[in-house]
């Protein structure tokens, strides 16, 4: 099971968030990506196995160039996180048509359990890259770029 | 004057309906097999078609696709002589106009075309339709035709839809298309994902939830279908809504009115609903999984999404379609492919149906790099092995040296002997059909055989095959 995460670098250390994401949930391979540069980057590379996408948003500026970057998100599964009491966001933020949306203040255990079960949904799909057979070494060119904690 | 089209292989029906057609001042056209009168529809318009289902050359409901996707798309009169509700309701899903059971009264006959006329008549008196905007929705197969003749149906309607379909058909693409082409395109598309949510999350993420309601409830949150005021709300995989709060949402869809959890006063939400569901629903409400009243609350509209392995026509485009995109969403420059690339994709049943073709274009990009032209040795390893055993499973003409059930017996060989031939054609078969895919390359063909180099020139000498077989 893949994760991609977008997570602004002024997200507090000790969030449980950002806990969760580089140190929880050990079934995913992950890559964490603190500017949209780098996650834009790496969606933009093809032939990668299918991944959920996980997109924390800190303000309406980051919320616009996601939904700027449009076909390469909704490529994959993807999952938001707005900032607290933001419901002026909601409208925009459906563009990503996210399967789960939630806020800042989300228990860890609920976005485990909902990553949890996408990742299981993504591995058994026939029609999912990860679902089929790995990609071997000589299908899969170089190129992703893992920032964090990987 | 309409121009009607009669299938049937009886003559008397032929005169009889003939007879019926020209009195009601219409032209009536026969034809007595299911060819010929495709072959008729291919040439010229008609406005109804009475279609036999048992014909000589084979089941009419087979050819009511194509019939229906041709010229202005005439309504297609099933008749048929058996009572068969399967065949009804296939029929019917298809796009059927009607049903009728033979023997039937000439006014039996009389009463659908007239109704069918009048629909055509009315239908052509309304302004030109809106151009369907239809996204990524690629092809023009008869079987994805009907989808889009319902999607804009169903666009132009506010009534809920239902759309089935095997994973990776497209369901939230056909979602999203009556979404883009309804009166609620400028409002918001909410996706509710009933698998990904866990079953203590539902209720509160549906129908928000107020401050302290529950623990952890720390402020009060909309719900989704708040948030859908004014736009569609999209329940994908709807067969996995737990039971519980099937009731509380057949409640919603009646009266577009809920309670947040924990909430005192009742909100109202002006929603367009559409669900989606690769479950049989039917079955699942016959094992008591599913509620029957949500069920028929939910197909106001119902839309059966084809298989790819369906809608063979389709690959081409969209292969052409997807490359395309890809190419620009990847900033790689654009790719064609060869013929053998195509046909490698043809020959593969595709379970994963649409999504499973563009993961495969996706990793076909990804080894074929800088290189221009993408052939079948850039497919994934899985694809070609499996079509390369389909091909090998598949039972050619001459397979066998001899009939069993036909050849007299004193000429019959032995088994040893049947299975030494049929081995050696199959041998023969593979090892030219994977020369041409590696283009030659004995490397590659011994790394894919299996085989050693020494015994592969010894089979090729065997068959007589050279590299460039």
């Amino acid at each position: 099971m893949n994760l991609i995460c977008y997570m602004p670098a002024e997200l507090a250390a000790n969030h449980p968030l950002r806990r969760l994401m580089l140190h929880g949930m050990p079934k995913f391979t992950r890559q964490v990506y603190e500017s949209l540069p780098g996650l834009e980057r790496r969606l933009t590379c093809p032939g990668e196995p299918e991944s959920i996408l996980v997109l924390v948003v800190s303000d309406l500026q980051a919320l616009e160039s996601l939904v700027a970057m449009g076909d390469l998100c909704q490529a994959h599964p993807v999952v938001l996180v707005l900032p607290e009491d933001q419901d002026s966001l909601h409208g925009l933020a459906h563009r990503l048509r996210p399967r789960f949306m939630t806020s800042l203040t989300c228990a860890s255990a609920e976005m485990e359990a909902v990553l949890t079960r996408l990742g299981s949904r993504t591995q058994s799909d026939p029609g999912a890259a990860s679902g089929r057979a790995k990609i071997s070494p000589e299908e899969r060119r170089a190129g992703s770029e893992r920032e964090l904690g990987a | 004057m309409a121009a009607i089209l009669i299938i049937d292989d009886d003559h008397m029906i032929l005169r009889l309906l003939s007879r019926m057609v020209e009195k009601m001042g219409h032209q009536p056209t026969t034809s007595e097999t299911l060819g010929e009168g495709l072959e008729l529809a291919r040439r010229q318009p008609f406005d109804v078609v009475f279609l036999d289902v048992r014909l000589p050359d084979g089941n009419g409901l087979e050819g009511l696709p194509e019939l229906r996707a041709n010229g202005a798309g005439p309504e297609v009169i099933i008749m048929t002589g058996q009572g068969d509700p399967d065949g009804a309701e296939l029929a019917i899903k298809n796009g059927a106009w009607d049903y009728i059971e033979k023997p039937a009264s000439v006014d039996k006959m009389r009463l659908p075309l007239l109704r069918a006329l009048d629909y055509r008549h009315e239908r052509q008196q309304q302004a030109a339709p809106k151009v369907l905007k239809r996204e990524d929705i690629v092809g023009d197969s008869p079987a994805l035709q009907v989808c889009l003749e319902i999607m804009a149906q169903a666009a132009a309607s506010d009534g809920n839809v239902l759309i089935n379909g095997e994973t990776g058909t497209g369901k939230e693409l056909f979602a999203w298309g009556i979404h883009r082409n309804s009166a609620r395109a400028d409002k918001s598309f909410v996706v509710v994902d009933c698998t990904a949510l866990p079953e203590t999350l539902v209720e509160s993420l549906l129908f928000g939830h107020v401050r302290g309601s529950f623990t952890g409830a720390d402020r009060s949150q909309r719900g989704l279908i708040e948030q859908a005021h004014g736009g569609t709300l999209f329940l994908d995989e709807v067969g996995e809504l737990p039971m519980g709060l099937q009731k509380s949402f057949l409640r919603v869809l009646q009266e577009r009115r809920f309670r947040p959890v924990g909430g005192n006063t009742e909100i109202s939400s002006d929603f367009r609903l559409i669900a989606a569901t690769n479950r049989d629903l039917e079955e699942m409400v016959a094992q008591g999984q599913f509620r029957q009243d949500l069920f028929f609350r939910l197909r106001t509209f119902s839309l059966d999404l084809p298989a790819l392995r369906e809608r063979g026509e389709d690959l081409p485009e969209l292969v052409n379609h997807h490359l395309t995109r890809l190419c620009q969403r990847y900033k790689l420059r654009p790719k064609g492919f060869a013929p053998d690339f195509l046909e490698a994709l043809q020959a593969y049943a595709w379970p994963g149906n649409v999504r499973e073709l563009v993961n495969v274009l996706e990793r076909s990009l990804s080894a074929a790099q800088d290189e221009a032209i993408l052939y079948a040795y850039h497919l994934p390893t899985y694809l070609r092995v499996e079509v390369t055993k389909a091909s090998l499973r598949r039972p050619e003409q001459g397979d066998l040296p001899v009939s069993v059930d036909l050849a007299p017996l004193e000429r019959l060989p032995s088994l040893a002997k049947v299975r030494d031939q049929a081995a050696a054609a199959a041998e023969k078969r593979y090892l030219r059909d994977l020369l041409a895919r590696t283009h030659g390359d004995i490397q590659k063909t011994c790394a894919i055989s299996e085989l050693s180099r020494g015994r592969l020139y010894a089979l090729l000498k065997k068959h007589g095959l050279s590299r460039k077989s």
